[in-house]
């Protein structure tokens, strides 16, 4: 018990940065939504230009792919949700 | 140029897959990646995607047309009501180890159709739209009531066009009337070999007499039926699963080539030990074994081996139209084109649903025989049959091939709302299309051999599977 208390402890005093780029920075609030639940045991939050991540960081290149990929998903969706839209309701209306 | 939202995965290999909304996919790497999500695509990325139909000029042209056309191909259309899972009796001759809650003793009461509930069960059937029906009997044993099978039958094949009729049974004691039963042409016989002799025994016949008596019955089924009417699966215990050599050998043995491996479905609290025990992980592993194996074995020449829900979901991957499947298709919506009627006369959307109803996890009847279906409960649950809006699905590359299994996510997750991605449903089908691309990427000659008969060609183009540098 002491042991696995020690583990997440050495765990949550982990932390890291990820850089936003100007082109994804009206999506780091949604990326970082998605990002809570994907990452239960982090937190995510945004600060100035970056995404903070704190907690069970894991692999750090892995984590740090992962908040990038959050964050590009979120500018595709977006970006794509009116072709999405209009796709769905002009098949509807036929 | 618009280019159609792509939802990309890192691959086993460091590449990227990108998949649009109509399943057109493609790989790349993160330098392409990078260039898309930020919008700054060069001229050969334009041209790779304009040629490869991820992207069109102008709404209403051509290319614009066509995605909309593979776009509709990929949703399932649920028809009218054609296939009905009827369960008259949970009585059953077996008592095996995880079937405890879907049966009852051979000689407890109260367990079959009354004369009523089969009266009301043929005038359902009378009430139907199709003109073409499909019928599976489970239980139970369901040849324990072969005199109900065959009266339903009889009225089946007089009211409708067409009508086939699958009989599951554990085929232990066939007697005349059984035999005759099954012999008819619009019958197959669904049945369960648990690999080979020695885990069949002990998961399911226990003593010698009931072993040589399911294994001779099988041989007799096989001369008298042909292999083409006798389908077989396994189901596997991941805690000893059977060598994976000897379940193909079992299997050739008896003609069967297309296996549909399962693990146990435990319920109830044994479910709940299992998953703290990775259930999935040592599942996935086990699934690989075999995969592995069939591909080898194929590689040899001689008869062929698939596991058959790989091969759907390959199709599905390759091709439009793969609903059949109820368990995976989008949307999926309950109660629709299929529907369980157990033995006392209640409706169910799934038998999965029938289980956990059984068990008292929760009441998922949707109405009886008597006084009809549950609209309101099932509008309820399809509200959720679609994968199209999930926060998840919307980012995930195999949103196009995969479905959804309302049930499923109910009777493990005990909510259809929770995140998609934590889900068993989705932790396999992760995993399922995670293999089927690394398989449909790879240059290995035995695995290309293997994906040519499972996707019934001659042989699998490359390009096939599309590659962007
Ligand atoms: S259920 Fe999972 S694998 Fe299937 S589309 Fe949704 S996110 Fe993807």
């Amino acid at each position: 018990m002491a042991d696995r208390k020690a583990d997440l402890d050495a765990e949550n005093s982990a932390a890291m940065e990820v850089e936003i780029e100007p082109a994804l920075s009206d999506f780091a609030g949604a990326a970082v939504t998605r990002l809570g639940y994907l990452h239960p045991r982090a937190t995510f939050n945004v600060r100035d230009h970056v995404i903070v991540v704190e907690g069970a960081i894991g692999d750090a290149p892995t984590m740090r792919r992962d908040v990038l990929h959050a964050l590009y998903r979120e500018r595709i969706s977006d970006r794509g949700e009116d072709l999405r839209t209009r796709l769905i309701e002009g098949l509807l209306s036929r | 140029m618009n280019v159609w939202p792509l939802k990309f995965r890192p691959t086993h290999d460091g590449a990227i897959l990108f998949a649009d909304d109509a399943g057109g996919f493609f790989r790349s790497d993160g330098a392409f990646l990078d260039r898309y999500a930020l919008g700054a695509l060069t001229g050969s990325d334009r041209e790779f995607l304009s040629a490869n139909g991820h992207a069109f000029e102008t709404e209403g042209d051509l290319d614009h047309t066509g995605f909309a056309y593979r776009w509709a191909s990929r949703q399932a259309a649920a028809g009218d009501l054609a296939y009905v899972i009827l369960v008259p009796t949970l009585r059953c001759n077996l008592a095996c180890s995880y079937c405890q809650v879907s049966r009852a003793d051979e000689r407890a009461r109260g367990h079959d159709w009354t004369e009523e509930t089969l009266k009301a069960v043929i005038a359902f059937l009378d009430g139907l739209k199709t003109e073409s029906i499909k019928v599976e009997f489970q239980g139970g044993e369901p040849l324990l009531r072969v005199d109900l099978l065959e009266r339903v039958r009889a009225f089946c094949r007089r009211r409708f066009k067409s009508a086939e009729f699958v009989v599951c049974t554990n085929l232990q004691r066939l007697g005349a009337a059984e035999w005759a039963f099954i012999d008819a042409p619009d019958t197959f016989v669904s049945t369960s070999i648990d690999g080979n002799v020695a885990t069949h025994r002990a998961q399911r016949t226990i003593t010698d007499d009931k072993t040589e008596e399911f294994f001779s019955n099988l041989d007799l089924a096989l001369e008298r039926l042909g292999p083409g009417r006798i389908s077989a699966l396994p189901t596997i215990d991941v805690e000893a699963p059977p060598p994976a050599a000897s379940v193909l050998d079992t299997y050739a043995r008896y003609g069967i080539r297309s296996i549909y491996l399962r693990p146990i479905n435990y319920q109830g609290f044994a479910r709940k030990r299992h998953a703290a025990l990775n259930v999935m992980d040592r599942w996935n592993a086990i699934y690989r074994e075999f995969v592995d194996l069939m591909i080898e074995r194929n590689a040899e020449g001689g008869e062929t081996f698939e596991e058959y829900y790989l091969v759907h979901c390959l199709r599905r991957v390759l091709r439009t139209g793969q609903d059949g499947h109820v368990d995976l298709r989008n949307p999926n919506f309950l109660g629709r084109d299929y529907l369980v009627l157990d033995h006392d006369g209640r409706f169910y959307p799934t038998d999965e649903a029938r289980m956990m109803t059984r068990i008292g996890q929760i009441d998922l009847s949707v109405g009886d025989i008597f006084s009809g279906l549950d609209t309101s409960k099932l509008d309820a649950l399809n509200a959720h049959a679609t994968n199209l809006f999930d926060p998840d699905c919307l980012h995930c590359p195999y949103q196009a091939f995969c479905g959804v299994d309302l049930v499923d996510d109910i009777a493990r997750e005990g909510r259809i709302d929770g995140p998609k991605i934590h889900t068993d449903f989705c932790r396999r089908h992760t995993f399922m299309f995670d293999l089927v691309f690394e398989l449909l990427y790879s240059r290995d000659p035995k695995v290309r051999r293997s994906l040519a008969i499972w996707a019934g060609v001659p042989d699998l183009p490359y390009s096939i599977a599309p590659e962007h540098a």
